[in-house]
């Protein structure tokens, strides 16, 4: 019977471990609408898949009275499991235990679990409620931090690393999620900054909230430092799910495939959805669900500078990334924020092997001083170091304007775009018509007894001459106009021609982007 | 899985859209919440001084109406736990403060006009 009572012990350990900070301290948590690091776990992955580890492990501390102290795990749930049956790792630190305090040995199972996922090249997925750093572990807590930071940066552009903010997570603990690839925040339970309330009002007078300074919608709206929005934890791990499915499990092996299924074409009909005049607004989501299997859209930072939509859909069953102008919004123009928001994407799309699609709708660069004064340059950069660094398939579809300075940004055939086309109502010039007309044939409007009659003649003149696509096709910027009933086709006729792309670069350590 | 979402055409939204004026043309479009709330720009005044960093006014050195000249010690600051002194741009006379001792002022308020 000396066996069985072993298993016993055993069983008895792990159910007080299971139980965290105990039952008071769970109240107080479901009080605040919260579910425990257990439930988060057993909730997001596919049932009964999580296998735990490290559940014994300890903090050595003993100054401040630690050594008296027994944390439950040290306030952190390591182990693996797995989402819509592909494996990943995690850890989900447990507020009920010490407040979810971030000490060596509770880093250590963190970074353990990291290095796991890192060497087995499947996802990471962390969940973050923690108050930050146990104090009484002094610099010991700063080195756990740290130690994480590191291997957030090298398992970057390897696996998929997602940060699930479900909690406070506060001062140097925001730098492992901003260190990610994705963050997903749910209203009224996620607060994220680097100093809170209490700092600001001590050091400034300023009152603000905990929600008001770094809540949810804060950081996908404001900030972007979030890129993921959700009401509840059950919608914020469906979401995650939803995006697992659509990314690879590392660098190296390619997106789940799934059955290719046609569009839905009666609702979007693609022939209807652009205006004819380019000054008029529309939804570039429906150009992007009328050409992706199924109509479905997986969109990313859907609440951040809504000028650019960023997103995932599949083109003949193979995951893409799109990258839109989004011409309902300040005219799908390119500023700070967009072309921050689209470089990022569109390396982790490079990173990971997932061919991008452009579609192409904007009137330039957004003008004026605070533009220029918050470093337009230095962000609109990025998207043309983004673009013309990414080896991944390239495929760029011109729907209506593409003038000046965003014509090149847009994943251009200068920039190394695989194939360009462009719509029979495509404007490629140098200028938009008005601004054009306004310049080049100033004298004549202003010596003319009709100006604002003069005005519109030669706006016409210049978009009959020169704001058409086949100027550009007919230099070979362009390999085909085509009709819009035919983008579907060719994209993903495209995809299948670009399927073993090789690209070869200059060798170098890495470019120097501009951050 | 989640569930997928309905096949409905987004509509364009009849109120809220502005004629977005640009180097290419004017464009009918949603603003968004950043550049409507944008602040415009205003030419630096340099008979005005404003604090770089949110802190604490810890002395006034000089007067209303006193004579100062470019380089004087105006008032002292406490900010970020350091001691900080604040000196004037300019030769000419203090109009007036905007801020008394001990009082917390934000990064870029308003200190001191000059005349």
């Amino acid at each position: 019977m000396a066996v069985d009572q072993k298993i016993l012990d055993l069983q008895q350990r792990k159910e007080l471990i299971s139980q965290g900070g105990g039952p008071v301290a769970i109240e107080k948590q479901k009080a605040m609408g919260k579910l425990t690091a257990r439930e988060r776990i057993d909730a997001l992955l596919d049932e009964g898949s999580f296998h735990e580890y490290d559940m014994f492990v300890q903090h050595s501390a003993t100054e401040f009275g630690m050594q008296s102290k027994v944390l439950a795990g040290d306030g952190v749930v390591v182990g693996t499991g797995k989402v819509c049956g592909n494996p990943v790792a995690i850890f989900a630190q447990d507020f009920t235990v010490f407040g979810g305090s971030l000490g060596l040995s509770h880093a250590r199972k963190i970074t353990k679990i990291m290095d796991y996922a890192l060497n087995m090249r499947i996802p990471l997925i962390g969940i973050n409620d923690s108050g930050g750093a146990r104090i009484q572990e002094g610099v010991s807590a700063l080195a756990g931090y740290g130690e994480i930071f590191f291997r957030n940066t090298m398992a970057s552009g390897v696996i998929p690393q997602i940060s699930v903010i479900l909690g406070p997570c506060a001062g140097g603990a925001v730098y492992s999620p901003a260190l990610t690839d994705y963050v997903f925040m749910v209203d009224k339970t996620s607060k994220m900054f680097i100093t809170g309330p209490e700092v600001i009002k001590t050091v400034l007078g300023e009152e603000i909230s905990m929600e008001e300074l770094g809540g949810a919608r804060v950081h996908c709206e404001k900030t972007g430092n979030a890129h993921f929005f959700a009401h509840s934890e059950q919608e914020c791990f469906t979401q995650i799910r939803r995006l697992l499915s659509l990314v690879p499990q590392n660098n190296t092996t390619p997106a789940s495939r799934e059955p290719s299924v046609e569009p839905d074409s009666k609702v979007f009909a693609i022939d209807n959805i652009v205006p004819e005049d380019p000054s008029q607004p529309y939804d570039v989501r429906n150009v992007i669900r009328a050409v992706t299997d199924d109509s479905e859209f997986f969109e990313v930072m859907e609440l951040f500078a809504a000028n650019i939509v960023i997103g995932y859909g599949r083109m003949g069953g193979q995951t893409v990334g799109f990258i839109a102008n989004q011409p309902l919004v300040m005219a799908g123009v390119l500023d700070c924020d967009a072309s921050d928001k689209a470089a990022r994407f569109i390396r982790y799309c490079d990173a990971f092997n997932i061919p991008i699609v452009t579609l192409e709708d904007l009137p330039g660069y957004l003008p004026g001083v605070d533009q220029e004064h918050a470093g337009v340059i230095r962000h609109g950069a990025k998207l043309l170091y983004a673009y013309s660094e990414a080896t991944v398939p390239k495929i760029t579809i011109i729907l209506r304007k593409a003038y000046g300075g965003g014509y090149i940004a847009m994943c251009s055939r200068h920039l190394q775009a695989d194939f360009v086309f462009a719509w029979p109502r495509a404007e490629i010039a140098v200028m938009g018509p008005e601004g054009a007309a306004n310049i080049i044939f100033r004298k004549e409007i202003t010596a003319s007894s009709e100006p604002a009659a003069t005005r519109e003649a030669k706006i016409d003149e210049y978009r009959q001459k020169f704001a058409n696509p086949y100027v550009a096709a007919a230099k070979g910027y362009v390999d085909s106009v085509i009709e819009p009933s035919q983008t579907r086709k060719f994209i993903i006729h495209s995809l299948e021609i670009a399927s073993g792309k090789t690209v070869c670069q200059p060798t170098k350590k890495h470019g120097i982007a501009p951050f | 899985m989640m569930k997928k979402a309905e096949h409905i055409l987004a509509p364009v939204p009849e109120q809220g859209l502005i004629l977005l004026e640009t180097a290419h043309g004017s464009f009918r479009t949603l603003p968004t919440k950043k550049y409507s709330s944008r602040t415009p720009w205003v030419a630096p005044d340099s008979r005005q001084l404003f604090s770089f960093l949110p802190g604490t006014i810890t002395r006034l050195l000089v007067q209303q109406g006193q004579d100062v000249k470019k380089g004087q010690a105006i008032l002292t600051f406490n900010a970020m736990k350091m001691d900080n002194t604040y000196l004037s741009p300019r030769d000419g006379r203090v109009a007036r403060f905007l801020v008394a001792e001990q009082e917390v002022v934000a990064k870029g308020a308003l200190l001191v006009e000059f005349e």
